[in-house]
């Protein structure tokens, strides 16, 4: 389902550049983490419709440089900086979760897990249909990858366009 | 502050902490239940959602059969579904806070829910 994945993307990679300050987006073939340690955090998520897992991959020092801006908060142990890589991965998919819902797609979020590793082998790592994209930020690059598939015979429904609350940094008191 | 994030604990106690309020914390449901088994007075707990072991939801359900009054519950998630919302609600939490928090927020919830 070629055009329904790339539907899905369209809707969901604008929550990734706005998430990352980025810019790009576009489609790439796996990256090579060659320049280093790199660290990747996944998260897989099921539903009715759609199953899959999210990883965001990138360089060391530019992961370090990346969570520091968006958590203001500078990482001083390596537990707490892949903590802080899973813990993008999870506002992301919870970016994810609250565009998919616009169109009727409910999806349940696991728990992230992160791996730091050198010359990782991210190519064989996920699905064949998996889909990488490069962002670009004032730090270095990004990669996201969605592995994504689809129930039998789904289609995407029109999106309502009806903000879903709350919404991040919203607080509701009972 | 219950939540498998030490990311989000560690903003979370900052926040407070330079707030003047002390922080217990605790890295799932059934630790946070542990913590206040052998902890002294909470006034309010802040807890996350999707954890391990027990979630934020199955915490607040096990808290109302607790036996002792039940401090104030806001949880703090990405999660946005409003079944989850109401079925926290309906289990006893008094608010729901979308992750990323803004500190100010956090402080005027942990100030307004203490003292009622």
């Amino acid at each position: 389902m070629p055009e329904l994945r790339e539907t899905i993307e369209e809707l969901l990679l604008p929550a990734t550049r706005e998430l990352l300050q980025a810019t790009g987006g576009e489609r790439v073939a796996p990256p090579p983490i060659d320049e280093g340690e790199a660290i990747l955090a996944s998260i897989g998520f099921g539903g009715a419709d759609m199953k899959g897992a999210l990883a965001v991959v990138a360089v060391e020092p530019t992961v370090r440089t990346l969570v520091a801006a968006i958590f203001d908060t500078t990482p001083d142990s390596d537990a707490l900086l892949c903590d802080m890589v899973g813990e993008l991965s999870n506002l992301l998919l919870g970016r994810y979760r609250s565009t998919l819902l616009r169109i009727g797609i409910e999806i349940l979020p696991a728990t992230p897990v992160t791996v730091r590793a050198s010359g990782m082998d991210v190519q064989h790592a996920y699905g064949k249909d998996a889909s990488w994209h490069a962002f670009s930020t004032e730090v270095g690059a990004f990669w996201l990858c969605l592995d994504v598939s689809f129930r039998e015979g789904f289609d995407v429904a029109s999106p309502t366009h009806q903000p879903i609350e709350p919404n991040e940094q919203d607080l509701v008191l009972f | 502050m219950v939540d498998d994030s030490s990311t989000i604990r560690l903003q979370a106690r900052r926040t407070l902490v330079q707030a003047g309020y002390s922080v217990v914390e605790a890295v799932d449901g059934l630790d946070g239940l542990d913590k206040l088994a052998s902890s002294c007075a909470v006034a309010l707990i802040l807890c996350d959602v999707n954890m391990p072991r027990m979630s934020g939801i199955e915490f607040v359900e096990a808290l109302a059969k607790f036996g002792m009054p039940m401090p104030p519950v806001v949880m703090l998630t990405t999660e946005g579904h409003p079944k989850l919302i109401q079925q926290a609600k309906a289990s006893g939490a008094k608010g729901w806070m979308m992750k990323p928090f803004k500190p100010d927020v956090l402080i005027a919830a942990a100030k307004r829910l203490i003292a009622a």
